[in-house]
């Protein structure tokens, strides 16, 4: 539905988009949202800045679902909370937020910005925003050592070594997996997830 | 079927058990595990289709919360390795079909999403339904249907090798059944063979060869002793029979000669029957006549008793007539007598002084016996009166009747020189006034015929005899001579002067007169002066 650097919508795919976020907020059950996207079509529907909104907002979604396919390793469950960090920037008034009510390995969720990669230890998910591309390195290596899902939102990510990169096909948010770096971490991915996501191999 | 197989031999009754118990056990078998395979069968259908359908569970889930159906579409391909398997679908947390597989050619398209969870067997079809979850969290629902008739074809696979073993196991035991069979049948066999050669000849020689140690073999040999047995008596029974033709044959010449001698005494017997008949023929001609002579006499027999009937009726007319001339004479007598007796008185009183002593003494004699003759008339004629008189019987008390006529016959002054002594007396049935003529007769003879005695001694008892009643006077008086006890009772009969003794010699002739019209009987005993006894009995 979202195609990089196009602007613009028309009213043929609006309603298209129309019928996704019902489904959408279906597939969440959450009240809120559902509101809260119907408000951002009615008030804001030729808006580039409400498409991106929905972008991250299906990222968040399927940060989320892929998590609950994870099993966490014990240490991680020391924490009162599930803590997802985002390294970098996200585009201007963009946010990855997950609801208060919806739990992942039993633990409420909190989402907090990191301003250097040493800040990720105790975090369960790190988010590395476009702008940690050139760091991008420096971060998987400090990563390697603990147990942190890494995940991207820029081409090229994954076979840079991160574990779950999201792209963008036939209007769809859908992800990519390192095999390699998902077998070397700590984490054990579902079969199943390998399956649904594309698989891509580091190049070094 | 009974009957069928009670007529057949041996070996057939024994093929038959084994072919019968040999099918009952193979079918019975056969059924059991048919039954026990069936259900295997279903059991690893269901095993096989469940586990196909947990697989799909467990990797639907993720394409389900990624709404990735054609990775769905793949899991729900791999079902189609399960050759059962028709058809399957896949439910999302709202029911609404995400994916489903269907096997080409299948009949089935949809199904009832409604299904309860697990196994369940429907029409031809196995329906295995179950959710799909993950940590709690519903995520749909699937559905696996397959056919099953995989089971079928599989019973009936069963049905075929089953047949084949059956038939082979059959065609096996009826071969090796036939030998075995044999075993058993064939002595017994041998045996028959033995015994109706045995029936046939009647040569109890023959015996059976011993061929096993089994009870067969036993029979062989208790049938041999039978046999041994039966040939010693056979031979018994030959000399038995021997002797007893000698005997017989010389019990037959005995008979012979007994019956020579039987024919010879015969015709001596028949000679003497002959001569014993001609006798008897003699002695009955002779009782023919006898009889004859008898009854002849006996026809004279009944002449003389009528003749003699009627002069007995004759007599009694003349008896009567006599009685009646007899009263007739004494009552005319009468008449005269008194006139005589009347004159003669009137001669005493009125002619006294013209008669001297002797005319006076012949008047008195006159006077006397005019009254003797008086007397002698009324005598006569109570005694002719008893011949007509009816007899009136009534009760009798004899002791107060005895009494009152010993007072009124005996006189006051001599009554004191009389011991009367009377028994115990009984009541009797008699007529009253003759019964007391009889006693007054008896009684004033009795006290007559003593007078002379100092002291008189008179009797009177009782006794019971032959059912009649004998009473009995005895006195101590001049009694009489036994010789003439006959005539006492005759009319006129006197035994004594009657200047010794007065009276007319009628008085006893009354007594049993009176005592004959009661059935009764008198008569007497007595000897001269030493008192006589008076009998008289009545019939009770």
């Amino acid at each position: 539905m979202i195609f990089r650097g196009r602007e613009g919508i028309s009213l043929q795919r609006l309603v298209i988009h129309f019928k996704w976020y019902l489904n959408l907020a279906k597939l969440f059950s959450i009240k809120s949202i559902y509101i809260l996207f119907s408000l951002i079509l009615l008030s804001e529907s030729s808006s580039a800045q409400s498409v991106r909104k929905a972008e991250y907002l299906l990222k968040s979604i399927n940060i989320y679902k892929i998590c609950k396919f994870i099993e966490w390793p014990e240490s991680n469950k020391e924490s009162d909370y599930f803590v997802i960090s985002i390294i970098g920037d996200l585009p201007e008034g963009i946010k990855i937020e997950i609801p208060p009510d919806k739990l992942i390995a039993k633990k409420r969720v909190l989402v907090k910005h990191l301003t250097h990669v040493n800040q990720a230890e105790g975090s369960n998910v790190l988010f590395i925003c476009e702008s940690e591309k050139n760091n991008i390195k420096k971060i998987l290596n400090f990563t390697k050592n603990i147990a942190v899902l890494t995940i991207g939102d820029t081409n090229g990510f994954a076979e840079m070594g991160v574990m779950i990169n999201f792209y963008i096909k036939d209007e769809l948010v859908n992800f990519e997996i390192n095999d390699q770096a998902v077998l070397s971490s700590k984490l054990e991915f579902q079969s199943q997830l390998f399956k649904i996501g594309r698989r891509v191999q580091t190049i070094n | 079927m009974i009957k069928l197989y009670s007529n057949l031999s041996i070996v057939s009754k024994t093929r038959f058990l084994i072919i019968t118990i040999l099918g009952i056990i193979l079918i019975i078998s056969f059924t059991t595990i048919g039954i026990l395979q069936y259900k295997i069968f279903k059991e690893r259908l269901i095993e096989r289709v469940v586990s196909a359908a947990e697989i799909v569970e467990l990797n639907s889930i993720i394409p389900i919360e990624f709404g990735n159906k054609n990775e769905a579409q793949k899991i729900l391909q791999s079902i189609s390795t399960i050759k059962e398997v028709v058809y399957a679908v896949i439910y999302d947390k709202n029911n609404n079909l995400f994916s489903y597989f269907k096997r080409e050619g299948a009949l089935i398209d949809s199904v009832d999403i409604d299904l309860p969870l697990g196994a369940l067997f429907r029409g031809n079809n196995l329906n295995v339904s179950s959710l799909i979850k993950y940590e709690n969290e519903y995520y749909g629902k699937i559905v696996v249907v397959a056919s099953t008739s995989s089971i079928n074809e599989s019973m009936l696979e069963y049905f075929y090798y089953s047949l084949s073993i059956f038939v082979f196991v059959y065609i096996l035991s009826f071969l090796i059944g036939h030998r075995l069979t044999l075993l058993i049948t064939a002595p017994l066999t041998e045996l028959a063979k033995v015994v109706s050669k045995i029936s046939n000849s009647g040569n109890y020689a023959l015996r059976v060869k011993k061929v096993y140690n089994d009870e067969i073999g036993e029979l062989y040999d208790n049938f041999n002793n039978m046999l041994n047995q039966i040939h010693i008596r056979d031979n018994k029974l030959n000399d038995f029979n021997l002797e007893l033709e000698n005997q017989v044959l010389t019990r037959t010449k005995e008979l012979i000669e007994v019956n020579n001698i039987l024919e010879s005494t015969k015709g001596e017997l028949e000679i003497k029957v002959l001569e014993r008949t001609a006798d008897l023929n003699n002695s009955i001609q002779k009782l023919e006549k006898s009889q004859k002579a008898m009854l002849l006499m006996v026809e004279d027999l009944n002449r003389t008793t009528k003749s003699l009937e009627l002069g007995k009726n004759k007599l009694n007319e003349a008896n009567k007539e006599l009685e009646a001339f007899a009263y007739s004479v004494s009552h005319d007598l009468r008449a005269p007598l008194r006139g005589i007796l009347g004159f003669t008185q009137i001669l005493i009183e009125d002619h006294k002084d013209k008669l001297d002593e002797e005319g006076k003494r012949i008047c008195s004699v006159i006077l006397g016996n005019t009254e003797r003759m008086g007397h002698l008339i009324d005598d006569l004629l109570s005694f002719s009166r008893l011949g007509r008189r009816e007899i009136e019987k009534t009760e009798i008390d004899m002791k107060s009747m005895i009494r009152s006529i010993f007072y009124e016959i005996s006189d006051e002054g001599n009554r004191n020189n009389i011991e009367l002594n009377i028994g115990e007396m009984p009541q009797i049935f008699a007529d009253s006034s003759l019964m007391k003529q009889v006693l007054i007769n008896l009684l004033s003879n009795a006290l007559k015929f003593s007078s002379k005695k100092e002291i008189i001694k008179l009797n009177i008892k009782y006794k019971l005899e032959d059912n009649f009643q004998v009473f009995s006077i005895q006195d101590n008086g001049a009694g009489f001579n036994s010789k003439y006890t006959d005539k006492l009772f005759g009319v006129f009969q006197r035994l004594h002067n009657e200047s010794e003794f007065p009276g007319t010699g009628v008085g006893l002739a009354i007594v049993q007169r009176i005592i004959f019209r009661h059935g009764g009987k008198v008569w007497a005993e007595g000897e001269i002066d030493k008192g006589a006894t008076f009998y008289f009995s009545l019939p009770i």
